[in-house]
């Protein structure tokens, strides 16, 4: 179970990580967390303690050395490893958030809703509507029931609510 | 200096409501000062003084080895939170000064994990399990059976053996239904109830223990007086009970005047000595209290 949460890490978790690319102890890693966040992640006494354990024994990270009973901690190459993919996979998310994000202006407002039906555009209108809009994303290029017929096996009627209305 | 003692039992699960416990008398002005160390380890005591409105109090719930303890405390009291007692060695109780921002748990998953740890990892549940069915094969041996000795002080007995039954099946029970919700720490109604009801039976049991057997011993003495005519005859026929009696006395005595002393010197190791000869001499008494019953 441990396994299946590590694929995608929690804040808390990345950050961690991200202060042990170099060498560093408890409190060292609580304070280089708050200067990188500028105070918006905040990690707590215990749950440091719990993670760290748990980093450890799953060996992500590793124990350099020991002074004054304070355990000095460091990424191992499996932690780098995780961390680089955990990163890989936050910049696709922000570049696949960003095909929706930058319209530099063009995105057409919808008009004012003085039908009184609750329908705020005449049908007729929404091809333009469409068409300002950028192509972005898979959905777009290849809709779902484009009059090429399913492969396989069909499920009939047999889908989901058949039995049971959902 | 003034001290209190407070009754404080809580269980594992239980950790918020002995956080609030705390940090309620923290805000009245009692300085948490640790557990009982000696036989009678449910009780905490209180130091009142002004230092204590800023102090704030946080439990860890955790088993760690002996040879990981000190960086254990060293971690935490690099962030501020100072250890001030471990008790029924699952509880770690940390206090930190009242401004300091790091908080003790932020992660609902972490904190999640950590009672779930404490449950079947360090094998609570199955402690409790077994406690429970020892207790239960216990029970059937006087339980059924000998309806020539059904007195007063035999029923009295059964409904005490029945009460910290009942209290080990609850507390069986409340684990499970942790377990089946996900261990999330959630302070719903039900569960807040079976919590309260626990520390109330806890509590009632501790009472009844060392109050049992000297109440039983006293009218089982007066009515052995008033049966052989003890004035007319003297003492003789009644060495056992004027022992019992004797015994139970003196250990509730060594015991009680040993617990407030370990508390209040914990350092010296000598009155625990003391408090074994006391807990020494109150089993001696519930031992021919047992012959007599069984």
């Amino acid at each position: 179970m441990a396994r299946e949460q590590l694929k995608t890490l929690t804040e808390p978790m990345y950050y961690i990580l991200l202060s042990l690319i170099r060498e560093n102890h408890g409190y060292g890693i609580m304070q280089r967390i708050s200067q990188l966040t500028e105070g918006r992640v905040t990690v707590g006494a215990g749950t440091l303690y719990t993670l760290l354990g748990r980093f450890e024994k799953e060996k992500i990270i590793i124990q350099v050395a020991e002074e004054n009973r304070r355990k000095i901690y460091k990424l191992s190459e499996k932690g780098q490893n995780i961390l680089k993919e955990e990163f890989e996979r936050l910049n696709k998310m922000v570049r696949d958030g960003q095909k929706f994000m930058d319209y530099e202006g063009t995105r057409p407002d919808p008009p004012e809703d003085n039908t009184g039906t609750g329908i705020s555009m005449p049908v007729n209108q929404t091809a333009d509507q469409q068409a300002a809009a950028p192509a972005g994303g898979k959905d777009r290029e290849t809709p779902r029931g484009d009059g090429q017929p399913e492969k396989g096996f069909g499920t009939g009627n047999l889908r989901k609510g058949a039995f049971f209305p959902v | 200096m003034r001290h209190i003692f407070r009754y404080f039992s809580f269980d594992t699960l239980d950790y918020r409501a002995a956080e609030r416990f705390l940090n309620d008398m923290a805000e009245r002005g009692y300085e948490f000062k640790g557990t009982g160390k000696g036989w009678i380890r449910n009780i905490a005591i209180f130091e009142k003084n002004e230092r204590a409105k800023e102090r704030k109090y946080a439990i860890d719930v955790a088993k760690r080895k002996e040879e990981e303890k000190e960086s254990y405390y060293r971690f935490y009291k690099d962030l501020g939170w100072e250890k001030v007692d471990c008790f029924h060695s699952s509880m770690y109780i940390f206090s930190a000064q009242k401004n300091n921002t790091v908080k003790f748990y932020t992660d609902k998953l972490s904190e999640r994990s950590m009672l779930k740890k404490a449950v079947i990892n360090n094998g609570e549940l199955s402690n409790h399990l077994s406690q429970f069915i020892c207790m239960l094969i216990i029970s059937s041996s006087f339980m059924g059976g000998k309806e020539n000795r059904n007195d007063l002080t035999v029923y009295g007995f059964k409904i005490f053996f029945s009460l910290i039954m009942g209290y080990y099946a609850l507390k069986v029970v409340i684990k499970l239904i942790y377990a089946l919700k996900g261990w999330k720490a959630r302070d719903t109604h039900a569960e807040e109830q079976i919590q309260r009801a626990l520390r109330e039976i806890n509590k009632v049991c501790q009472i009844l223990f060392f109050l049992f057997l000297p109440v039983v011993c006293l009218i089982r003495f007066f009515y052995h007086m008033w049966e052989k005519e003890f004035v007319i005859k003297g003492a003789a026929g009644m060495e056992l009970e004027l022992i019992q009696l004797l015994l139970c006395m003196a250990s509730i005595l060594i015991t009680s005047v040993t617990t407030y002393l370990v508390a209040m010197y914990p350092d010296k190791d000598r009155w625990k000595v003391l408090d074994f000869i006391g807990i020494f001499m109150y089993f001696a008494a519930l031992w021919s209290f047992l012959t007599y019953i069984l």
